[in-house]
């Protein structure tokens, strides 16, 4: 096949004016498509919404934290890379929330026991906000697979990283969060 | 889509094990090409090898270098087995550097190595494929065709389905009159790059995530992969010319 292809001497030409009919194509009939607005739990996607208690019932939803740099941490106490990422978050945040950075600690507590999950919260001294998804529905609309799951989210409410298991250490996650912080100043 | 392979435990990332097993196949196809053209194979092995290493090592400096007053303060943090603080550029870039002083030191034949190499990137192709289908990366504008895939609440272009159906294309093609002497050296290579260029083109269309270029739904990848093309039938004109004049 490779033979034949390079015996003819029109094949390449033609496939160069046919990539760029292609491309004109592209440009005439597809949409101008912006992937912000949608809510997907994926890069490039508006963060999906939630409304989940936090450890003194109050309901908290990520319009809360508008105009924020926001770091979603999915967790349970039973996970081990959870427990062992927690203090680097704790140690972020402080160095970090008077530039406008939250992190909020998802519980999967549909999956963990709430009491142990406060209990670790407390032990650990833990300050950022911690919410308690008893019915899975943020888990769910974040579409969570495996733990712990950390959703990087800038100040438009812009899905910008996903990480997908840990533990994650320090420089990651000021990596991360200086590179957001940096978009904002400008 | 499965991102998260769970086995007991064990929380498996399977875009990086595709990854891991495109890699292993690759190098195989590449050893058995180099074998059947009588070439050098172990050297061919090593290159790959060593290009791989730098490849790991130059995304991480690479990181770093973007991120260094992080790692000034926690240094530590730079030998962490963590997958994130890659950077793909400059793990290329540290890759294809690696690969031209291995090659010229050990005086192999550009384009014949070229050569050798274009069936394992065209097995990696498809794992990448394989691996975007996996994460749900790439994912297609919606679409209600009775070929459309579920993903993310719509009906979506199956653009990681084309994108494997053409990279197979690619491949056999490339796998294709291993023993043909008469194609001149880098052709393999060439026809390997001009095709995935074309590929990209095609599925790019149907792509919902891509950056646009600003010309209506242009992506910024097709106008670079567009650029691509033309430069590698260029290339191959000029050799079959100046092939052409050696013979006069």
């Amino acid at each position: 096949m490779l033979t034949k292809i390079h015996q003819n001497q029109r094949f390449f030409p033609f496939l160069t004016a046919f990539s760029l009919v292609i491309i004109l194509l592209t440009g005439f009939f597809s949409p101008p498509e912006s992937n912000s607005g949608r809510a997907l739990p994926r890069v490039g996607f508006s963060a999906p919404s939630f409304t989940l208690p936090d450890g003194e019932n109050q309901p908290i939803s990520l319009g809360d934290f508008e105009g924020s740099i926001l770091i979603l941490n999915f967790w349970a106490s039973w996970c081990p890379p959870c427990r062992a990422e927690m203090p680097a978050f704790q140690e972020v945040y402080d160095s970090h929330k008077g530039e406008g950075l939250i992190i909020v600690g998802i519980n999967t507590t549909y999956q963990d026991d709430a009491e142990t999950a406060r209990q670790f919260v407390f032990e650990r001294g833990v300050k950022f906000p911690v919410l308690y998804d008893f019915d899975n529905s943020a888990s769910r609309d974040y579409q969570i697979q495996a733990l712990p799951t950390t959703f990087f989210i800038d100040r438009r409410g812009t899905i910008r990283k996903v990480i997908y298991g840990g533990p994650l250490n320090e420089a990651l996650l000021k990596a991360e969060v200086e590179r957001l912080l940096e978009e904002a100043r400008r | 889509m499965m991102p998260v392979l769970n086995v007991g435990p064990l929380a498996i990332q399977l875009p990086g094990l595709i990854l891991l097993v495109g890699i292993w196949i690759g190098l195989s196809r590449i050893e058995a090409f180099a074998r059947r053209r009588s070439m050098n194979a172990d050297r061919i092995n090593s290159l790959v090898f060593y290009a791989l290493l730098a490849g790991i090592l130059g995304a991480r400096l690479g990181y770093v270098a973007q991120n260094l007053p992080v790692f000034i303060q926690r240094p530590l943090d730079a030998f962490a087995l963590s997958p994130q603080m890659l950077d793909a550029a400059s793990g290329l870039a540290a890759m294809i550097l690696t690969g031209l002083i291995y090659g010229q030191r050990k005086r192999l034949n550009g384009w014949q190595t070229l050569d050798a190499l274009a069936p394992g990137l065209a097995v990696i192709l498809m794992a990448f494929a394989l691996m975007n289908l996996s994460s749900g990366n790439g994912l297609g504008v919606p679409a209600r065709l009775p070929w459309s895939i579920y993903l993310f609440e719509d009906w979506r272009h199956p653009t990681q389905v084309y994108d494997l159906i053409l990279a197979f294309g690619i491949w056999r093609v490339i796998e294709s009159n291993p023993r043909d002497v008469t194609l001149p050296d880098g052709a393999r290579f060439l026809t390997f790059a001009a095709l995935s260029a074309a590929a990209r083109i095609g599925v790019d269309a149907f792509r919902a995530e891509n950056v646009l270029s600003g010309l209506g739904g242009v992506r910024i990848t097709q106008v670079a992969a567009w650029l691509i093309l033309v430069a590698v039938v260029a290339v191959m004109r000029r050799r079959e010319s100046s092939k052409r004049e050696v013979i006069k």
